[in-house]
């Protein structure tokens, strides 16, 4: 039974290496093939179809106009689940394929940094739109984060904390992972710089519905407000249970928490939060505007900002390739780390020389049931 | 805040000992672990959703939902992991679950949505104030139901013809077909009964925690089996029992360690029990 | 027309053939013992009529229609019960639970309970412990539970495997008196005994088994005579005792 099996998952991949050697092998000159890694099903799923959607709504407008190079792009799409496993399986499977150029994704810090030495080791970009991770980006020179990091945001949330609201006492509340260690850890720095206290920290981990006991524990510390470096869907739910328990206290939060769906699932739980963001969908800007109104004709909803930045790697990507001239890895990479000033919808974007985006961030504020920016 | 936690603890041992009890009938009459109970709760809090969403706001009905969707999927997972695998190694039984457990997952999440769906608050004002520990309403009902439930159960199992037939399945089915009992009949009745009880604790649990989604049940069904084998997986006062100490103990610990520990004491508990005292607190020895 | 009627019964365990052509006939009223060493057979040929075990050909008819590999649930529908070796009562009922689950087939109540009410005059140890645990009685107690549950769907046969087997001896004598009384009230009953001994005195017929066959038949005081028997399974190499 053993030996068959052995000898079957050695025949596959044979069989498979064998594919991609015959692909590898014969690389199509009109076309520049690019990846997509992105958790399309799973708990991160509205993420990962907000990036697929975006990522193709911009490569089907490149290639309307006439492509980079006189090349059209064309993409391959793969389903990390969420799953820092899954994400370093599909980081093999594009390196071993030649004919790709680049990869874009993936969406949490922990999955891209999983990936990340596989892209390294290989030499190919990974461009990914959101990870945030301090030590992300800094971790290969083949790793760019259009992001930015928790470097730049979390300063803005301290400083909206500390010199707009007052808050002396917080309690810091995160999810477990690369990504809300980072998070919570960089806003503590901040707010501490300034004088801000941090009475309690608690955390749980992916998967968790009943934060009762958490929450009934910070009570205890009496903060003047609560920090969430959480996602939309774990903050809805925590400040519903933080309703019922009935303790009112302002509630700020990460830029992960700015998504429709935190209000739809919050409902007036969640009035009165506080987050940032670097992408508006109710920006006046025209170009912000259209680009909001073709992607909810296409697929029926309003972008979030993933989105945004998904559609921000595409474009300054090929713009990279223009710059360089050519496809090939090395050279491509040069032009991206040399990106300056490039307009994205999410702002602009120059690389520091960790491959941090540089990124200006607005607070926000969920004010009936609505997000709005803080003046 | 002892006091807070410990109510929210009571509360979420509810859930944990309905779940428990599901194993526990599970396992007593098929001597096997049901992989799939976390998605049969997941389903039964989807089908809730959808009743208060789609069809009437009626608490009961979702509930009811709830239940009944548990039956039928624990009646075809009976059906196709077990009757249709007698005979074969009890493995086989097995990772068949664990197949359901992925493929109700995947269908739930493509039928409905991967994103977290969100379930309206019922009773969630303050019932009482003791000692600034708030009990809400939704808790007292959650607790009320759960007993209400455990009542029921045994009141099945102890005063009808069926209940005895489960229980004498249970205990030797071989002996109990030569009374007349039909095996088969009286197994997938218990299956689908168990199915249906962790449907209805979905609901319960997409009450309270305000959410539904794909990946819901699997936490809950750890944390249930856990409860199950910390009680005494043989036995239904036990399941009850080590549901409630789980809630407790859970929710205390946060009081006293950081929150990151709270899973690391549950599965503490799973791995103390399973080494030292393999049948449980109320357990009594079996033959495995 | 016999009441139950077995031919030619042929039993395969995987290769092992168990029975080898059994065939048996059983009256209204019959007291009938089937002995025999261990591993003849025995049990084996209880098993299957009372349909736990699957035989691979023959017939079995009880009156006149036939019961031949029905499920063990539908045979005791039709009105043979089986009082299995080994007791094997339900050890986490009580003792009234187990007389319940013996009487599962009868959806009459007041007919459960007059069947009850039977059993604890018949065995009036039971009313004692009718709230016991069935796992706590004694052996001998275990036994007369095990036979009242038989009773209890109101057979019209009765099958008992081994019911001294691990009993003390007082209680032996006790226990057969019991099964006397119920033939006495009508139920036809075939007994394996170890005890064969006991077992040709209390029955009326007997029926000798050996590796899947049955070798000799006989009215229980003719078997008892027999000089053949006598050494094999008496225990008697001299004169009667």
């Amino acid at each position: 039974m053993k030996k068959k099996l052995i000898s079957l998952i050695s025949t596959v991949l044979l069989v498979s290496s064998g594919f991609a050697a015959w692909a590898a092998g014969t690389p199509n000159s009109s076309i520049i093939h690019i990846a997509l890694t992105a958790p399309i099903t799973g708990d991160y799923a509205e993420y990962g179809n907000n990036f697929k959607h975006s990522v193709e709504m911009a490569i089907d407008e490149i290639n309307a106009n006439g492509g980079v190079l006189n090349k059209k792009f064309e993409l391959s799409v793969g389903d990390s689940k969420g799953d820092p496993k899954e994400s370093a399986m599909l980081a093999q499977k594009w390196t071993s394929d030649s004919t790709i150029v680049a990869q874009i994704g993936d969406f949490t810090s922990t999955c891209c940094m999983a990936a990340q030495p596989i892209y390294n080791r290989a030499g190919m970009i990974q461009l990914s739109p959101t990870a945030s991770h301090t030590k992300f980006a800094s971790g290969s020179k083949w790793s760019f984060s259009v992001y930015g990091s928790q470097y730049w945001e979390q300063p803005v949330m301290a400083a909206l904390a500390v010199d707009k609201l007052k808050f002396k006492n917080m309690a810091l509340l995160y999810i477990n992972n690369d990504w809300g260690v980072d998070t919570q850890k960089s806003f503590k720095e901040n707010f501490e710089k300034r004088g801000g206290k941090i009475v309690a920290t608690e955390s749980y981990f992916q998967g968790e519905t009943d934060f009762n006991a958490v929450l009934t524990k910070l009570k205890e510390f009496k903060p003047d407000a609560l920090f969430l470096a959480t996602m939309y869907n774990d903050g809805a739910l925590i400040s519903k249970q933080r309703e019922k328990m009935s303790w009112n206290l302002p509630v700020i939060g990460a830029s992960a928490l700015y998504s429709p769906q935190l209000i739809q699932l919050g409902g007036t739980a969640v009035n009165g939060i506080y987050s940032n963001v670097s992408f508006f969908a109710k920006d006046p800007d025209p170009r912000i505007q259209a680009y909001v109104s073709t992607f909810e004709k296409k697929f029926g909803n309003t972008p979030n900002f993933a989105a945004a930045l998904a559609y921000d790697c595409v474009y300054i990507l090929a713009d990279a390739i223009k710059r360089a001239g050519s496809v090939d890895r090395n050279a491509v990479r040069d032009a991206l780390a040399s990106s300056k000033d490039f307009k994205g919808l999410a702002g602009s974007i120059t690389f520091t020389a960790e491959r941090n985006a540089i990124k200006t961030y607005k607070p926000v504020q969920v004010i009936n049931g609505e997000f709005q920016l803080v003046e | 805040m002892f006091l807070q936690q410990l109510i929210n603890g009571i509360a979420q041992g509810s859930l944990f000992a309905l779940i428990a009890i599901s194993f526990s009938l599970v396992w007593g009459l098929l001597r096997m672990v049901n992989f799939a109970m976390g998605e049969l709760y997941m389903l039964g809090a989807y089908a809730g959703w959808l009743v208060v969403m789609h069809v009437t706001p009626n608490l009961g009905v979702a509930l009811f939902a709830g239940f009944m969707v548990g039956w039928i999927v624990g009646w075809l997972i009976e059906k196709v992991a077990f009757k249709a695998m007698r005979g074969v190694p009890h493995i086989a039984s097995l990772v068949c679950t664990i197949g359901f457990s992925f493929f109700l997952k995947e269908t739930a999440s493509t039928l409905f949505g991967a994103e977290t769906k969100s379930m309206p608050s019922y009773y969630s004002q303050t019932a009482f104030t003791i000692a600034e520990a708030n009990i809400s309403w939704l808790q007292v009902l959650m607790v009320a139901v759960a007993i209400i439930m455990m009542v029921l159960l045994q009141l099945l199992f102890y005063r009808t013809k069926v209940g005895l037939a489960v229980r004498a399945v249970a205990l030797d089915y071989r002996t109990a077909s030569l009374m007349g009992m039909k095996v088969d009949r009286v197994t997938s009745l218990a299956f689908s009964l168990s199915g249906a009880l962790v449907g209805f604790v979905g609901v319960l649990a997409a009450i309270y925690y305000n959410a539904v989604n794909a990946g819901m049940g699997f936490v809950p069904a750890i944390k249930g089996f856990t409860a199950a084998v910390f009680g005494g997986i043989t036995s239904i006062p036990g399941a009850i029992l080590g549901g409630y100490l789980l809630g407790a103990i859970e929710n205390l610990s946060v009081k006293f360690m950081s929150s990151g520990y709270r899973d690391f004491v549950s599965f503490l508990i799973l791995i103390i029990f399973l080494l030292f005292r393999p049948n449980g607190i109320l357990g009594k020895k079996t033959k495995l | 027309m016999a009441l139950l009627d077995v031919k030619d019964l042929v039993v395969h365990y995987g290769k092992i053939n168990a029975l080898k052509g059994v065939s048996l006939r059983l009256e209204q009223g019959d007291f009938v013992a089937l002995i025999g060493a261990n591993g003849a057979g025995k049990t084996t040929l209880l098993c299957a009529i009372s349909g736990v075990v699957h035989a691979t050909s023959g017939t079995v008819s009880f009156r006149g229609k036939s019961i031949f590999n029905h499920a063990s649930e539908a045979i005791v529908r039709s009105g043979i019960s089986h009082v299995p070796e080994g007791r094997k009562i339900f050890s986490e009922l009580s003792v009234e639970e187990n007389l319940y689950a013996g009487a599962y087939i009868i959806s009459d109540k007041a007919r459960v309970k007059d069947l009850l009410e039977r059993s604890y005059q018949l065995f009036p140890r039971l009313a004692e412990r009718r709230k016991k645990e069935g796992g706590t009685l004694s052996g001998g107690e275990q036994q007369m539970l095990a036979i009242a549950r038989g009773l209890m769907s109101d057979p019209d046969i009765l099958f008992l495997d081994e019911p001294s087997l691990g009993i003390a001896p007082i209680l032996v004598d006790k226990i057969f008196e019991f099964i006397v009384q119920i033939n006495a009230m009508g139920k036809t009953i075939l007994m394996i005994e170890q005890n064969a001994n006991l077992a040709l005195q209390v029955a009326r017929y007997g029926y000798v088994m050996e590796t899947g066959k049955i070798t000799h038949e006989a009215a229980c005081a003719e078997l008892r005579e027999d000089d053949a028997i006598r050494r094999a399974y008496l225990g008697v190499t001299g004169a009667t005792t």
